[in-house]
């Protein structure tokens, strides 16, 4: 597996600016009719109709670069910026198929009323695409990432999430392979392989901070390790850390490596200090990763069961070995 | 018979045919409004006057067309005239009904009653506001009828839309605008359907959600908080301020209280606002219901982003 370590070098960011209104929205009252309807919405926040309308566009749609529907950058001419790969996977992934043809195994689900996992309010939730997001967020927050609202779920915010990108190839100096030139790298996955599956796929650096505090606004205890006997928040489960340095995972067999999705607080490129966050293994839409083998057992209560993936990023357990390599070592 | 005075006629002083108050000579004596001001409630040709003064309506309430008015559920069937929403002989016993509004129109079950505030002899000294900043000529005139446009140095709070100073609505609308309206427009003043009504919009049955209606714009500044600001979205807050036409309950002048209603929006007549090419594509199938100006006040949609909601 290729490992995208690097020396701390410093890189020098893309001035490029990524829109931060939602895109087409010009501020002259045009676009309001898009999405709200003053006397006969038919959803709170006088919106014209529900999920259906935000993929109106969103999913085989001409009017959007990003098809959340088959999780791909489509770059429609809407935008004459190119902020992901055209054609490539998106970050997040899709709703319904991954990178235009795979099949979504497990994303989040959309109006199904339910409480989500790690939520220890026990607050019933239907999610729909503006339960995450919202076009007006980012007009007082400019840096809001992926116009994310900035309070979602019980959390009392507001969350900023940040962001670095986007980035051109003359600031990857921390990447061990040839990147694509000129490649503005924001909602997708880069793919530098080449077909090569032991090269890597970047999945840009524009993730800065914030992210995990932001779904924790929902997921309420995953952002702490574990719970601690007597506090208000004991839980009695151990966790996964969360927005820690890869370096600080250092153990007998080395720093965790990976090209999974980290937090770059630099921005200094892909370092050991960039840190781990819940986008780093889970996908935000849907995933089409696979679940073989011993994840075919049964069930876990209410959670989801083993054989499902859970929004992973890759297949199995993919993801704990992306980073802890050293575990496929014979002599660990 | 209406339009023989009041339509470019001598007898009158307001032309509802274009949207333009004449204050003729003698007429009554009293200024009712800016000699040429545009009327409140637009026009049904023209808004502002005849060429080149004023400019052709873009929507108007259609007379003489037999329909169904949007937001009605009875399938009551109205063929507009001026009686359908005035009476000059009910003033008689009604001295403070709004403009000589029907007190019974459409579905009502009954009386609506609009009482007012005007007029307003301004003195240029007493706008209390939340608003405008330095209230300037004109002064002394009775402030009914028609727009009164402030002169020039007026600061407005940013995004300035209208390219110079705001324009003054009066003061003179108290309240049960909103509530007679409905006597028509039965839905709209419901906030939330309790159940599912087709609105003849293509989207069938539907739970509605409606503006609010008859809603202060703004809270009480002296109320410990965000002040005269609301919270819009979580943690932001932005000012509703406004100078569209609003309720004046206390009749205090333009303050924190008053409260948005139809007209706030929209124009009782007719209006000039015109709307960009790219909004009928985006308003999708509309059913029945009409995707042009819609007797809105403002361009495109700035009755809602730029003249209120301020959203940048």
């Amino acid at each position: 597996m290729t490992v995208i370590m690097a020396a701390a070098a410093a890189a020098t960011a893309s001035a490029a600016v990524m829109p931060a209104a939602h895109g087409i929205f010009t501020n002259n009252s045009v676009v309001c009719v898009t999405c709200h309807r003053a006397h006969t919405a038919t959803n709170e926040q006088l919106l014209m109709s529900d999920l259906g309308m935000c993929l109106t566009c969103h999913s085989g749609g001409t009017a959007a670069d990003t098809d959340v529907g088959a999780g791909m950058y489509v770059n429609s001419p809407s935008d004459a910026n190119n902020w992901g790969q055209v054609g490539g996977a998106l970050l997040g992934g899709g709703f319904t198929n991954i990178h235009g043809t795979n099949p979504t195994t497990s994303k989040h689900d959309m109006d199904v009323t339910q409480s989500p996992f790690g939520s220890t309010t026990g607050a019933m939730v239907a999610l729909t695409c503006t339960s995450c997001h919202t076009i007006h967020t980012s007009f007082a927050y400019a840096a809001q990432y992926r116009l994310l609202r900035t309070s979602v779920g019980d959390g009392v915010g507001p969350y900023a999430v940040n962001w670095n990108g986007p980035w051109t190839d003359a600031s990857q100096t921390a990447q061990t392979t040839t990147i694509t030139p000129d490649i503005n790298m924001g909602y997708t996955e880069v793919d530098f392989s080449g077909g090569n599956p032991d090269l890597p796929i970047e999945y840009t650096r524009n993730y800065q901070s914030g992210l995990s505090a932001w779904c924790e606004g929902c997921h309420t205890v995953y952002g702490t390790p574990e719970g601690a006997a007597g506090s208000p928040d004991y839980i009695p489960y151990h966790r996964h850390k969360m927005d820690v340095q890869l370096v600080q995972g250092s153990r007998l067999y080395g720093t965790p490596s990976t090209d999974l999705p980290l937090n770059d607080l630099g921005p200094l490129g892909r370092t050991g200090a960039d840190l781990m966050n819940c986008v780093t293994c889970h996908r935000a839409h849907g995933t089409d990763s696979t679940m073989t083998g011993v994840f075919l057992s049964a069930g876990r209560g209410g959670l989801p069961a083993m054989n499902t993936s859970m929004l992973l990023r890759r297949d199995n357990r993919g993801v704990c070995i992306n980073c802890h390599a050293y575990l496929n070592d014979p002599s660990y | 018979m209406c339009l023989t005075c009041h339509q470019s006629g001598t007898a009158a002083d307001t032309d509802v045919w274009n949207g333009i108050y004449g204050e003729l000579p003698n007429s009554d004596n009293l200024n009712w409004g800016t000699a040429g001001g545009t009327l409140l409630g637009g026009g049904f040709a023209r808004v502002g006057g005849t060429a080149p003064a004023g400019e052709p309506a873009t929507s108007a309430h259609t007379m003489d067309l037999t329909a169904v008015p949007a937001g009605s559920v009875s399938g009551l069937i109205v063929k507009l005239e001026c009686t359908s929403c005035h009476n000059i002989h009910h003033d008689f016993t009604l001295p403070e009904q709004y403009r000589l509004l029907r007190a019974r129109v459409g579905d009502a079950a009954g009386p609506l009653s609009v009482p007012w505030n005007g007029p307003w002899n301004w003195d240029g000294a007493s706008q209390t506001t939340v608003d405008f900043s330095t209230p300037q000529s004109p002064t002394g005139t009775y402030m009914a009828y028609t727009e009164v446009p402030f002169g020039a140095g007026i600061t407005f709070t940013p995004p300035d839309v209208y390219g110079g100073a705001p324009k003054e609505y009066t003061r003179n609308y108290r309240n049960g605008i909103s509530a007679w309206c409905s006597g028509c427009h039965t839905k709209y003043m419901e906030r939330k359907d309790a159940a599912s009504y087709d609105a003849r919009d293509s989207q069938g049955l539907k739970i509605r959600y409606r503006h609010a209606i008859d809603v202060q714009i703004t809270v009480d500044p002296a109320v410990p908080g965000p002040g005269i600001e609301n919270e819009y979205v979580n943690g932001i807050f932005y000012k509703f301020e406004t100078d569209e036409p609003l309720e004046d309950r206390s009749g205090d002048g333009r303050t924190w209280d008053d409260t948005m209603m139809c007209l706030t929006c929209h124009r009782a007549h007719g209006t000039n606002a015109t709307m960009h090419a790219d909004i009928a594509p985006l308003m999708g199938d509309r059913g029945e219901l009409p995707t042009g100006s819609m007797l809105l006040r403002l361009d495109n949609r700035q009755v809602c982003q730029a003249a209120c909601h301020k959203v940048i």
